[in-house]
């Protein structure tokens, strides 16, 4: 279930209940809305009162930081609403301030399941672009040149990711000087696709040819935590088929394995033609010593 | 090479090297933290002045586990704690802005006091790391010294995430061992 967090701001006890009750209304719509007064910037919707400087401020503060602002009037004259905005007045039904949300965050278009967004998804993304990767109003930044994905929050960056490995419409755009310095949570392009990826039960590598990886990639998994360096392994100093790899995880880790080092520029995929394919067989050799078994056994290998 | 059993963890001041021994010890780690001689830095208050110590037992057999002092001015302990390790963990702090230089400096004096040990790399804190981060830059650095050794981003405090790092030291050492059977046998 989608969770979306609602800040408010120089709001009144009515205009607060009527949140709330938009708030139990978006369950209907698979969505968990969490309502907290403002307390900084992470947050999906800020709902503010322009009547009040607090709100005002607020209000300001939002904008700068690309926030979905709701502005609340108590003046049915004064409903202009710039972009990424929305002017509510105050007496209007709390089922207004539901659409008002919705419309502001896309929460409706997003609920609904995309048929073959998962293959449009993989087959479409150009990691080596450095798009930004947004859904809702989180985005994650794969910044190729330095290998790592960045995002404001760790939240924003679980948001996209469960985005993509449940189907979900994901936004590619270039990314905005002023969207970057907000985005001070990082982790590795090959971890943050592994882990997306792996979720996913019908993942299929389409591309064609031999693999060969270049270097180890920064991969960590609880679920799987063998995998990814089984496959390293297998697939470091040497070139191995897709079919190779069958045995040495489940299916969909291998493919999340190779997508997710293939969009790093970590896996290279070789032209077939007129390649004679080394083949090198790396069995594991007897241990040197007891305490390599010991440990290998501690660590569940 | 003789094996003491033994497990280094490496690493300059501040990287996390006692954290993380304390994360897959047994018992609480023997140490030797003493308070930083200039008042705390950060969050840090107390720094290795000699070695940390702990083990893990598994099953009847003890892996002794040592962290290196990160400060210059004991660097004559890593040598004599170097000999005989099944591997080192270089632990380094992506938030310090001499990351690289730690990188090179600390890659090429492991690799000179024990040349053939498998080094594996840990980033730590890199939530903390400034906008200029880039692993990309840390592997060229690291294939210019160590090629083999790999880069891992983790948390120092989390039990998996080391037991990963030594993970890899066991795949290495196998790859190493298989590297010299075969060239024993005249295939490279």
């Amino acid at each position: 279930m989608r969770k979306i967090r609602i800040s408010h701001a120089g709001c009144g006890d009515s205009i607060i209940k009527k949140l709330s009750m938009a708030s139990t209304l978006f369950g209907g719509r698979g969505v968990t809305a969490s309502i907290a007064p403002w307390s900084g910037i992470k947050t999906d919707v800020v709902m503010t009162d322009q009547s009040d400087p607090y709100g005002e401020n607020v209000s300001n503060i939002a904008n700068r930081h690309n926030i979905p602002v709701i502005h609340i009037t108590r003046s049915l004259e004064n409903r202009a609403s710039a972009p990424g905005a929305v002017t509510l007045y105050s007496d209007l039904p709390a089922i207004e301030f539901l659409n008002a949300i919705e419309q502001l965050l896309g929460i409706g278009i997003a609920v609904e399941p995309h048929i073959n967004q998962k293959k449009a998804f993989i087959d479409t993304i150009d990691p080596f672009s450095s798009p930004v990767l947004s859904h809702g109003n989180a985005q994650v930044f794969i910044d190729y040149s330095s290998g790592v994905c960045r995002s404001a929050s760790h939240s924003d960056m679980l948001f996209v990711s469960e985005a993509i490995s449940k189907e979900l419409p994901i936004t590619s755009h270039r990314i905005k000087p002023s969207d970057l310095k907000s985005m001070e949570c990082s982790v590795s392009i090959e971890y943050f696709f592994f882990s997306t990826l792996a979720r996913m039960t019908t993942i299929e590598w389409k591309k064609t040819g031999p693999l060969h990886l270049k270097g180890w990639p920064d991969i960590k998994s609880r679920t799987y935590p063998k995998a990814p360096i089984t496959l390293a392994t297998m697939l470091l100093g040497t070139t191995k088929h897709y079919s190779d790899l069958s045995l040495a995880a489940p299916q969909n880790i291998v493919c999340a394995f190779l997508y997710a080092t293939y969009f790093c520029g970590l896996l290279t995929i070789e032209q077939q033609q007129g390649q004679q394919l080394q083949r090198r067989e790396k069995t594991l050799p007897p241990s040197s010593s007891n305490v390599f078994s010991t440990l290998k056994k501690w660590l569940g290998i | 090479m003789i094996n003491y059993n033994k497990l280094l963890f490496a690493g300059p001041f501040g990287a996390g090297k006692t954290t993380a021994i304390r994360a897959i010890s047994n018992s609480a780690p023997i140490s030797t933290e003493t308070p930083i001689s200039t008042g705390p830095e950060g969050e840090k208050t107390t720094t290795t002045v000699a070695m940390d110590y702990s083990f893990i037992n598994m099953e009847g057999t003890t892996v002794h586990v040592y962290g290196m002092p990160g400060q210059d001015r004991l660097a004559f302990m890593r040598g004599i704690l170097m000999e005989g390790a099944i591997g080192a963990i270089l632990l380094l702090d992506a938030a310090q802005p001499s990351l690289n230089d730690d990188l090179q400096s600390w890659l090429k004096s492991l690799a000179a006091l024990s040349p053939g040990t498998p080094i594996v790399i840990g980033v730590t804190k890199t939530e903390l790391a400034p906008p200029s981060f880039s692993l990309n830059s840390l592997r060229q650095l690291v294939s210019t010294v160590s090629v083999t050794s790999p880069v891992l981003s983790i948390d120092a405090r989390e039990k998996e995430d080391i037991q990963q790092l030594i993970r890899m030291i066991l795949v290495l050492s196998e790859t190493e061992f298989e590297a010299g059977i075969e060239k024993t046998l005249g295939y490279i």
